[in-house]
Order: C-alpha cells, then sequence, then structure tokens
C-alpha cells in the first residue's frame, strides 16, 4: 500500500533488472492480440513472476485501453495490467514471425497498428509505470534500436542490446 | 499563445489511461498544443502525440505547462486543465 502525498514515487527497477533470457520468445507465431498476450505470461507464470490470474488481466485491459504504439519503423505494444497479480517485477519480450493487430494507445475512434515487437510489462508498483515506460520509450527511440531488435535470432541477442541500450541510454 | 501550469496529482501520473485521454483531448483542438515537464524541466513536445506524452515521465507531484497556439487556443487550455485537475475523470483511489 502506497501513502498518497506530494512524495515522489520509488523508482523503478532498471529495465536491465526484470528482463530473463527465458522471457524472451523469438519469431513467436500468433494471429491475435490476445494470443500474444497470453503466450508472453507463460514464462513469467512459470518463472513466479505472476500468477495465472495477470494474462486475463492484462488482456481485458488491453481491450479498454490498448497499448500500441507507432514507434518507427516498427510498431511496438506494451501490455500491461495493475499489480494485483505480480509477485515479482518482470518484462517479457516477443519478436513477432507476422506482425498483429493492436490498438494505438489514446486513440479515438481506435486506429489499427501492425505490431511487430511486444512487451509484457508486470510491475509490483502502479507508481513506478510512468518512469518505466519513459525509460522504455526512450531505449525503444533509440536510433536503429528497433531494427537490430527485430534481426535477433536469440534471447541471448534480445537481453544483451536491450541491456546495452538502457545502460547507454542512463549514462 | 496561451500557457498553463498544473500539477499533476493523479496516482499514476500522465500515463496509461491519462495519458491517451490527454492526447486524444488535445487532438481535438485545431490549435497547435505542447507539454513540458516542468519539475524534470524536459522538452517541450507535441500534447497530440502518445509517444511525446510518454517521453515525459510525469508521475504524481510533477508540474506541467501545458500551452497552445491557434483559433481555439482558450479552450483547448481549459479542457485540459479540466480533465488534469479533474483527475482524468477518476476519484482518488479508483483504479
Amino acid at each position: 500500500v502506497t501513502t498518497s502525498g506530494g512524495s515522489e514515487p520509488p523508482s523503478p527497477p532498471p529495465l536491465s533488472g526484470l528482463l530473463e533470457e527465458s522471457f524472451v520468445l523469438i519469431g513467436l507465431k500468433a494471429d491475435t492480440a490476445e494470443e500474444v498476450i497470453r503466450r508472453l505470461a507463460v514464462p513469467l507464470v512459470e518463472a513466479g513472476c505472476v500468477e495465472e490470474a495477470y494474462a486475463n488481466d492484462a488482456w481485458r485491459r488491453e481491450q479498454r485501453y490498448p497499448t500500441g504504439l507507432p514507434t518507427s519503423p516498427l510498431a511496438v505494444a506494451l501490455p500491461h495490467a495493475d499489480p494485483d497479480h505480480v509477485l515479482r517485477p518482470a518484462l517479457a519480450v516477443a519478436l513477432l514471425a507476422t506482425t498483429v493487430r493492436f490498438d494505438q494507445m489514446g486513440s479515438d475512434p481506435a486506429i489499427p497498428l501492425q505490431v511487430q515487437v511486444v512487451f509484457l510489462l508486470a510491475l509490483k508498483e502502479r507508481e513506478q509505470e510512468a518512469t518505466f515506460l519513459r525509460d522504455l520509450m526512450l531505449v525503444l527511440q533509440t536510433p536503429g534500436l528497433l531494427e537490430s531488435l527485430a534481426q535477433c535470432r536469440s534471447p541471448a541477442e534480445v537481453t544483451a542490446l536491450l541491456r546495452q541500450a538502457s545502460g547507454d541510454s542512463n549514462s | 499563445l496561451v500557457e498553463t501550469r498544473i500539477v499533476v496529482t493523479h496516482e499514476v501520473g500522465l500515463h496509461a489511461r491519462p495519458a491517451a485521454m490527454f492526447v486524444q483531448t488535445a487532438g481535438r483542438f485545431a490549435s497547435s498544443v505542447r507539454v513540458k515537464n516542468v519539475t524534470t524541466n524536459s522538452e517541450s513536445i507535441d500534447a497530440k502525440s502518445i509517444l511525446g506524452v510518454l517521453t515525459l515521465g510525469v508521475v504524481r507531484g510533477h508540474e506541467i505547462s501545458i500551452s497552445a497556439d491557434g483559433a481555439d487556443e482558450k479552450q483547448a487550455i481549459a479542457d485540459l486543465r479540466k480533465l488534469v485537475e479533474g483527475n482524468f475523470g477518476e476519484s482518488e483511489g479508483e483504479s
């Protein structure tokens, strides 16, 4: 439980600390956003980071508040849910075999996006989300980062690339 | 050009649903609308861009500056102020 007041919320854990190789899915074949979210939740459940209900929560929230973002040159989506079913903060990543439709965050009426990379975010503190998303957005807008990410062929390459990019953006 | 400053008090800051509502509201106006995070002394960005707004990293307690320039600038500022002051349509503690 967090106290209300004007104090600064705690900093989120660094991106590199949330990502493990087993949370990276390369060439994931999926037809729908729901399928992507459910598949991404599997390694997080297996690692004890989230409860099984997290996937349902994230999909429910995605339908109400879509998380697709028109990053260039590849669109991404950042599904997440409230921390109710998060046991340990984590970040899962899917590089999709073919693009999947997500709707753009903040669009009304919905703007469909063909998304290539999906990050499933599980944080324990709601208040950390804004700071974490800012850090992730800065990493994703590093020139050439998304192209390099899409070309990764192994989970180790993905974690190394993201760790390097997030380290560079903080220095 | 009209400008206003306001402290964001929403629990999650300016991201997720609040960010989406902010961008949608700004997008309804013909005026150019820009926003910056005063607390972190960020760049001023296009308030109609969700990517830009997320990059501001506005958390609870941060002060933002909103500026609008155009025919409907006053209404744009009034509506955006109302949105932030009204805690994005949520009462305290509601998720």
